[in-house]
């Protein structure tokens, strides 16, 4: 799929934003020297790469900000700091270029748009990664936009605003080691690693859950009118329903009979499972037992070979004693 | 020889293209803002200059707070002359970039620009005024062009105003050069002052030697003075003798 445009500007807009954890260790570190406790947000600035269909966050650094809580036009963000800062990373490493900016909202803020201006002198197309320093709810702690020019239907002035953008955590070899080594106390050693994979898959659950709640919300304002009907949306989700399985044959006499249905199908496939597990179960106690009477026949044929005395160099002597 | 860190803010509005100062208001708040940057920078070595637009519809930090001229020089290249000055956010935006400067012995003053009318509600200015007095922020404030804003800032200035740190000085249309008023007023004569508390206006502990030199030729200079006095009497008892 080309990546999308936006006519106004004829600026690529990129389909992914690609977060590595480092630049989440520095952003927590951040907050928690200067923000912990408190409304403020911190503001750092984003280096990475943009190839312009993903743009790949690699590093980032803090930048002094400061805004008045109570008027969204009044805020102070040292870009002399950031140009010096530039500067330094340019001769560190010169891949790393700038690519955006993240603050530790958690959402957007009045002066975002302000700021994006600002950073516009430095980068055409900067990217805004949201990063959630205290997440309260199951998935990633990242929320990516990118400004574009919206055009009105009407004919009024475009206006700037936010678009929102896929974003994903991925960590080079390197990252994955330092990570695990961060983790390496708080990681509970006694909780085995099946534990881990079931909290792992019922945190997965949790966040679907959510997802599917997200969906039938937005369906049901849909169809009460408080919302237009996006058709782009309706045919994503009209692909999600047909890669579902199809678990039901024949036609559909009501709602009651395809509930049945669909318990008897999973009961026979439950069934299945179940059969599996009771021949296992039973064929692991066969085994167990054979092994039982075998250990027995041996112990029994060692104890009278103990009780036979044994003749060498015309000394009487059991086994036991010859051991001992 | 006062630790300053100051921030200027330059009135970049759509009144700032009137020529009633030469050879225009803007141009000659740039000639100004030079003036003040070179005689804040030459006042003491720890010095810091930063700069901002209140115009254009919404202020803007050009430059934050720096020794280097040359950045100064490319802050200021090219500002756009246009929209509507915000007098009250450009004061507070400019407290906050105060409040981010390197050296936390430096004191803090803003010196402001303010040639187009003031939208602020007066109220409001003088809560900001408080809160810049409560923040031990020094304000200066040149007012050029408008002068129904004079009794406003005037309040404002009262408000924020600790031990005369702060200064109004409103500078009518002249022939003059505005620098060169701004010079004169107390705002361009912060050098002077602070230089006239040291006897023969020179630090003794920066420059030891002038300062030797300047009293042994003040002492000399006495002296003279009182050897021309002796002369002076005794040749006027000389001529009342002779009477």
């Amino acid at each position: 799929m080309p990546p999308a445009v936006s006519s106004e500007t004829s600026t690529i807009v990129p389909q992914q934003v690609i977060v590595h954890p480092l630049v989440l260790l520095s952003a927590v570190d951040s907050y928690n020297r200067s923000a912990k406790g408190t409304k403020r947000r911190v503001v750092g600035i984003l280096l990475g790469q943009n190839n312009g269909d993903v743009v790949n966050v690699a590093n980032s650094y803090a930048i002094p900000f400061e805004e008045d809580e109570k008027n969204a036009s009044v805020w102070f963000l040292d870009h002399n700091f950031m140009e010096s800062m530039n500067e330094m990373f340019k001769k560190i490493n010169a891949n790393e270029k700038l690519v955006g900016w993240y603050h530790t909202g958690p959402q957007l803020r009045p002066s975002d748009l302000e700021i994006n201006n600002l950073l516009k002198k430095y980068i055409p197309n900067p990217v805004l990664v949201i990063i959630d320093v205290k997440p309260k709810s199951v998935g990633l702690p990242t929320n990516a936009y990118f400004a574009i020019d919206e055009i009105e239907d009407d004919g009024s002035k475009s206006s700037r605003t936010f678009v929102h953008l896929p974003s994903s955590i991925e960590a080079e070899e390197a990252e994955e080691i330092g990570v695990e080594h961060l983790l390496r106390d708080t990681r509970d050693a006694s909780v085995g690693t099946l534990a881990t994979r079931v909290t792992q898959q019922a945190q997965s659950l949790q966040g679907l859950g959510q997802r599917l709640t997200e969906i039938a919300d937005y369906l049901r304002k849909v169809v009460d009118g408080q919302l237009p009907i996006n058709h782009a949306i309706l045919a994503e989700l009209q692909s999600v329903f047909n890669l579902l399985p199809n678990i039901f044959s024949g036609p559909v006499v009501s709602e009651q009979a395809l509930e049945s249905e669909a318990q008897r199908a999973f009961n026979v496939n439950s069934n299945d499972q179940l059969m599996s597990i009771y021949i296992s179960s039973i064929v692991r106690a066969v085994i167990a037992l054979h092994d039982l009477l075998d250990s027995l026949a041996a112990s029994k044929a060692m104890e009278q070979q103990d009780i036979k005395p044994t003749v060498q160099n015309g000394e009487v002597s059991a086994n036991a004693e010859q051991k001992a | 020889m006062v630790l300053e860190a100051t921030m200027i803010l330059i009135d970049n509005s759509e009144w700032m293209i009137n020529g009633d100062y030469i050879p225009t208001r803007f141009e000659a708040q740039k000639d100004t803002v030079h003036m003040i940057f070179n005689q804040k920078i030459n006042d003491n070595p720890e010095n810091m200059c930063g700069l901002m637009t209140i115009g254009d519809n919404s202020p803007q930090v050009l430059s934050t707070l720096t020794r280097d001229y040359g950045k100064f020089l490319s802050a200021m290249h090219d500002l756009p002359v246009r929209g509507n000055a915000k007098f009250g956010d450009g004061i507070q935006i400019a407290q906050l970039a105060l409040k981010h400067r390197e050296n936390k012995i430096q004191r803090q003053r803003i010196v402001a620009f303010v040639g187009s009318p003031i939208v602020e509600d007066e109220k409001n200015l003088i809560r900001l005024a408080k809160r810049m007095k409560k923040n031990n922020v020094a304000i200066d404030i040149i007012h050029i062009g408008e002068l129904q804003n004079e009794s406003a800032l005037q309040h404002f200035i009262d408000a924020a105003n600790s031990s005369d740190s702060c200064h109004l000085v409103s500078i009518p249309p002249s022939p003059q050069l505005l620098s060169d008023l701004v010079n004169q007023s107390p705002i361009g004569q912060g050098v002077v002052a602070s230089q006239n508390q040291f006897e023969y206006g020179v630090d003794p502990n920066l420059d030891v030697e002038l300062a030797l030199a300047l009293e042994l030729s003040m002492a000399e200079e006495r002296a003279r003075q009182e050897v021309a006095a002796q002369k002076s009497s005794e040749e006027t008892e000389d001529k009342k003798m002779q009477e």
